[in-house]
């Protein structure tokens, strides 16, 4: 059989379809102000209530003293409340990523309400659970490949490794981590996409289809990243930068509202990096006059290029 | 180099070589095999009896033993497979050393009778202390004359000593004699993991045979060399004389491999002005008796590291000026600092006399806590040393603190000076008394500082108590009895101890007579004892009401929840601002104070200028009427800005 290709992704896309799901971007938003939530109750209840007394000015040292005093007592608490943070900010994207991928399929693109993005994306959740542990080990594969030979030859204490040596090493490590971290991103937002064509069930082949997708047009996958990622990094980093350079602003109201904003346009990013990786304009390198035939030659390929050609043709009355 | 300064420096030279009587000297001539990575040498040790005890036995540390193999006493202790900083590699090159031959000059045969000791644990897999029996008693101011010949492997590096690939750093690599203590007979410990030296000061002169080509870097001042050009393996024979001190070490790499770069301490140039005026100040001395002799400094570093040579030198300048002004001159004229190369990293951060180790690597999490000024941090450490080991050779078998904890609280207090006049990069991460207190704090109280090393229950607990809790029981000291007589009594200890060999019982008689009171209470608990300093407030409580003068009765408990016994400052801060000291003795477990005021209290602190730098739970030192969110939220804003951050994580997996 072969593969489905969802076309290159394009950024329009996402932003078009980041505009049509403003809840699903409230959604986001809120998610992320849940997952750190519990973090937060743990900090406010232990270490802010510890800190409470003390005056502007206190000695060298005494606030540092007491955050280690208290967060050592609040540390499985805290451990906790951070873990379940990062768990439940994955698997909520998780949980959205599904929903929209079957939504946009099942609609071609056309406004679901989020009840309903949610409630397909519940069904199909371990499903796509299974492609990010895929990404997971992925990561996990490259960051091995990448880190463990260097440590190896610092921990061999190999005379070969001189310091500057080892820069270079560490900042060649440092890139190829980076390209790894892209490559794989790129790559579990195809496979997500193509995991929701019917048929599709294993997590593991949709992850290297994406991840062949991404290969065969590196470029304009980047592109589409680099349009999405990098406002939301700049974004980002803007409350640091202005708390960095402007003490008096830190934990003041003004750098609230502005994390609040930041946030928001965050999630925003989010969506719409996913959605401009979702299919556009057809099966690319499937000849439109035999879609069938070149999709594979079994009823189930069929029927799934079907309910694809469906879906198509829905996108574009939706357009 | 002027000629005026080449005379400062002979002059130097000479007054060491002038004073006093050493216990024992050392002439040797040693050989490296650049290949095996092994040394032949010859030594003739001339050893003075100085105790007014006679005695028929001569102890000897054969350092180099310790590292023969997974049995011995320092490598039970460091753990299996491990290096004081990371791991063993799997292909270790094992150290030892071999007598061939030991002699007095007479003829007299001392092998047959030499017999490996164990004083401390009786471990029969050690070997690295030995005795040998002498035919004839050597009486009170006698002395004997010992020819050694020797055989030594060096390890793959470990422990400060050994090699990696081409580099050598030679450290306690000779057979070393104990320290004889009359009545209380030789003092020669096995060798410990957590344990450093203690040796008799004298005379050294030591000729290092290398290949030709090669850096060579030692204790002491080069006094010749001789090139032997011609046949396969050309040599590089160099002599060095050093006066005065109580160890040796050296270093060997190819030229390729390691540069030297010479240069100078000038005291005109290089003592700031405002620490000259503040030393001047504080001691109370003039400064014609603060001048400083001048130096010559040498630096072997890795030729990739050329480019930060200027940061080693410019820091041991400025170290040189610190510990001179406060702690009295450097007397010897060359200081040498050897940068190891990254694979030879456990060499670095390491003291000698006159000879000192920088940081191997920038990159390891102690130099990053450091950051940036890593080199700084290492080399004013080690320079430090220098005053505390050094000059004053005390025992580190048994009172470790006595050097690495003081030399801990001087290169805080010259980091700090540097810092503050901005003479050098500052670690971007909290001030040099901030981490200390840190560092503590994250220990925890620990065990009692003045015990011997090797019966800390582990490394940490031996870092924690000699280092860090040691350096910030000087500085609660420094605040309890003010600056200047903390000042004058820290040089005092120096110059009356300097060449030889203090114990703690000396330091604490120094400091009492300098703050002109019995300090004893302070040392028993701080040094030798686990107590811990813990004051917090119990309560607070009002009763009356608002509008008349004098309207309020207040209550305020002030409770000792720490064993520590000692007096405390509280400070009380009125609802109008008027704030109000009281001290406290702290004999009692706890205090009320019943005052009467129109104002209420808004707040009370208990120590409120952390003069107990000791005390870590500083929490319920604080009370105030209401709690601000204030600090709270600037002094969180960093983690929760952390936690959004946090939201990329699973980002690119999800």
């Amino acid at each position: 059989m072969r593969a489905f290709d969802p076309g290159p992704p394009s950024p329009r896309r996402g932003w078009q379809q980041a505009l049509r799901m403003p809840h699903l971007v409230a959604a986001a938003w809120v998610a992320s102000w849940l997952a750190i939530a519990p973090a937060l109750l743990v900090l406010s209840q232990k270490v802010s209530f510890a800190l409470a007394p003390l005056p502007g000015e206190a000695p060298g040292g005494d606030i540092d003293l007491i955050i280690l005093e208290a967060v050592r007592e609040a540390r499985t608490p805290l451990a906790i409340a951070v873990l379940c943070g990062v768990a439940g900010w994955w698997a909520w994207t998780v949980l959205w990523h599904a929903g929209v991928v079957r939504c946009q399929l099942r609609t071609g693109g056309r406004r679901a309400r989020l009840s309903d993005l949610l409630g397909v994306g519940v069904a199909s959740w371990w499903r796509y659970a299974r492609l990010s542990a895929t990404a997971l080990v992925a990561l996990a594969t490259a960051a091995a490949t990448v880190w463990l030979p260097l440590w190896w030859g610092v921990a061999g204490g190999s005379a070969a490794m001189t310091e500057r040596r080892l820069i270079a090493s560490a900042s060649a490590g440092a890139v190829a981590t980076a390209v790894a971290v892209i490559v794989v991103w790129l790559a579990t937002l195809h496979g997500a996409w193509l995991l929701g064509l019917p048929g599709r069930r294993s997590a593991a082949l949709a992850w290297l289809a994406g991840l062949r997708s991404t290969l065969r047009r590196p470029l304009p996958c980047l592109g589409t990243w680099l349009v999405w990622v990098v406002p939301a990094l700049l974004v980002s980093a803007v409350v640091p930068l202005l708390g960095g350079v402007f003490a008096g602003l830190r934990g003041g109201l003004l750098l609230v509202v502005v994390g609040l904003l930041v946030s928001l346009l965050r999630a925003f990013c989010w969506v719409g990096l996913f959605c401009s990786f979702g299919p556009g304009t057809g099966l690319v390198g499937i000849p439109e006059d035999q879609p069938a035939a070149a999709a594979g030659s079994t009823q189930q390929d069929q029927k799934a290029v079907q309910e694809i050609m469906y879906a198509q043709e829905a996108w574009q009355d939706g357009r | 180099m002027g000629r005026g300064f080449s005379l400062q420096l002979a002059a130097v030279g000479l007054v060491l070589a002038a004073s006093g009587a050493a216990a024992a000297d050392y002439e040797m001539a040693v050989t490296l095999d650049a290949e095996q990575h092994r040394l032949q040498g010859r030594q003739r040790v001339r050893w003075t009896n100085t105790s007014e005890v006679a005695t028929g036995e001569l102890w000897w540390h054969l350092y180099l033993n310790a590292f023969a193999d997974d049995g011995t006493t320092f490598l039970r202790e460091l753990g299996p497979r491990r290096l004081r900083f990371g791991r063993r590699p799997a292909a270790m090159t094992w150290g030892w050393t071999r007598i061939t031959r030991m002699a007095l000059v007479d003829g007299s045969d001392l092998l047959p009778t030499l017999e490996f000791m164990r004083p401390d644990d009786r471990n029969l897999d050690d070997f690295s202390a030995a005795r040998v029996r002498l035919p004839e008693e050597v009486r009170p101011g006698a002395s004997v004359v010992v020819e050694v010949e020797f055989e030594a492997q060096l390890p793959s590096i470990i422990a400060r000593t050994g090699f990696a690939g081409d580099f050598h750093l030679a450290g306690q690599w000779f057979p070393k004699l104990g320290v004889f203590e009359g009545a209380d007979g030789w003092n020669c410990h096995q060798y410990h993991a957590n344990s450093e030296f203690f040796a008799d000061f004298g005379r050294y002169r030591v000729t290092i045979d290398v290949p030709q080509g090669w850096a060579v870097g030692a204790t002491g001042v080069e006094i010749s060399r001789t090139e032997a050009p011609g046949g396969p393996a050309p040599r590089l024979r160099v002599d060095y004389a050093a006066e005065r001190v109580h160890d040796f070490a050296w270093t060997a790499a190819p030229g390729s491999l390691l540069a030297v770069v010479d240069a100078e301490f000038e005291p005109g140039r290089d003592v700031p002005r405002q620490w000259l005026e503040q030393a001047m100040s504080t001691l109370g001395l003039s400064a014609a008796s603060l001048e400083l002799p001048p130096s010559r400094l040498r630096l072997l570093l890795p030729r990739e590291h050329l480019r930060s040579a200027d940061r080693h030198l410019d820091a041991a300048r400025l170290a040189l000026a610190w510990h001179g002004l406060w702690y009295g001159p450097y007397p010897y004229p060359q200081l040498t600092i050897v940068v190891p190369p990254l694979a030879a990293a456990e060499a670095g951060g390491m003291e000698y006399p006159t000879f000192v180790t920088g940081l191997g690597s920038s990159l390891t999490p102690i130099a990053l806590l450091e950051w940036p000024a890593t080199h700084e941090s290492v080399v004013i450490h080690e320079l430090g040393h220098q005053y505390f080991y050094g000059l004053l050779a005390s025992n580190e078998f048994e009172e470790a603190w006595l050097d690495e904890g003081l030399t801990s609280f001087t290169s805080a207090e010259c980091l700090e000076a540097i810092a503050a006049d901005r003479l050098g990069p500052r670690p971007i991460w909290a001030d040099s008394w901030s981490r200390e207190r840190l560092g503590h704090a994250f220990l925890g109280p620990g065990p009692a500082i003045d015990q011997p090393s090797w019966e800390f229950s582990s490394a940490a607990a031996y870092f924690g108590a000699s280092y860090g809790k040691t350096a910030l029981s000087l500085r609660t000291l420094e605040a309890l009895i003010g600056p200047a007589a903390f000042a004058r009594g820290l040089r005092a200890y120096v110059e009356r101890h300097r060449f030889g060999h203090p114990t703690g019982d000396d330091f604490f008689a120094v400091l009492s007579e300098a703050a002109g009171e019995d300090l004893g209470w302070f040392f028993e608990q701080a040094f030798r004892s686990e107590a811990v300093v813990d004051w917090g407030v119990a309560g607070v409580r009002h009763r009356g009401s608002e509008g008349a003068a004098d309207a309020w009765s207040i209550e305020v408990d002030i409770s000792r929840r720490g064993d520590f016994v000692g007096p405390v400052e509280v400070e009380l801060e009125y609802e109008d601002g008027r704030r109000e000291r009281r001290r406290w003795d702290g004999r009692d477990p706890s205090v009320r104070w019943t005052l009467t005021s129109a104002q209420r209290l808004a707040r009370v602190v208990v120590d409120p200028d952390a003069a107990w730098a000791l005390e870590t739970r500083r929490r319920d030192n604080y009370w105030a009427s209401r709690s601000g969110s204030w600090v709270a939220r600037r002094s969180l804003w960093w983690v929760v800005e952390a936690l959004h951050w946090g939201s990329f994580v699973p980002l690119p997996w999800s």
